[in-house]
């Protein structure tokens, strides 16, 4: 990791750090005024949506650092999660099958993302070792 | 026409890091790259971009084809 790849980690950490604290914010928020008013149907949809834009915010940090990356980073990190959105995919696509068969947890298209994050963190190690 | 999809590229990076006493890590700090790159380089699992082979030939102060040798075998 050279000096300029180290400022980027910084500036992406802080930003990260910011943007998660506005998640968690906007989560309590939603859920908040979501029990205590009484609100039309289309204003509880868009309350329940407020995290979502921490989530969008998200995107174009990351997208920032991996343009920071050398060639070969960007190379791993765009095989690592190639894969994971074939795991999550094709473990959705599984779930989709099932439903009728089994009672699935409700709740379970939350866990898409984070699942899809968790899995790329854990390939890239994987995929890392090929150009080690 | 015939065109070829996969070009293999021979270095000497090895040989000129050894010469220069330069480790992976200095010339990854010179051409703003991480030591990996310079590793999937040198061990021919990355092919450069024009970019950064031009940055790599320009450290050791020499031309792209003095360090970077296309090998003749082009696959159709």
């Amino acid at each position: 990791m050279n000096r300029s790849w180290r400022k980027h980690l910084s500036r992406y950490v802080i930003r990260m750090c910011l943007v998660f604290a506005a998640y968690t914010g906007m989560l309590f928020a939603a859920n908040f005024l979501d029990g205590r008013l009484d609100l039309q149907p289309w204003q509880r949809i868009a309350i329940s949506l407020l995290p979502v834009l921490p989530a969008i915010v998200m995107i174009f940090i990351i997208l920032d650092y991996v343009r920071a990356m050398d060639e070969v980073w960007q190379k791993i990190v765009t095989e690592s999660m190639l894969i994971s959105a074939c795991i999550v995919g094709i473990g959705t696509f599984s779930l989709g099958f099932m439903e009728g068969v089994v009672s699935l947890p409700s709740g379970i298209l939350i866990w898409i993302w984070p699942a899809m994050i968790a899995i790329q963190g854990v390939t890239m190690w994987i995929v890392r070792l090929r150009y080690s | 026409m015939d065109c070829p999809v996969a070009l293999l590229v021979k270095n000497k990076i090895n040989q000129l890091r050894a010469e220069h006493k330069w480790s992976q890590a200095v010339l990854a700090d010179m051409v703003g790259v991480s030591r990996q790159a310079i590793n999937a380089v040198e061990t021919g699992k990355h092919d450069p971009s024009l970019l950064l082979a031009f940055k790599i030939a320009h450290a050791f102060n020499l031309a792209i084809e003095e360090v970077f040798d296309p090998e003749d075998q082009l696959t159709s």
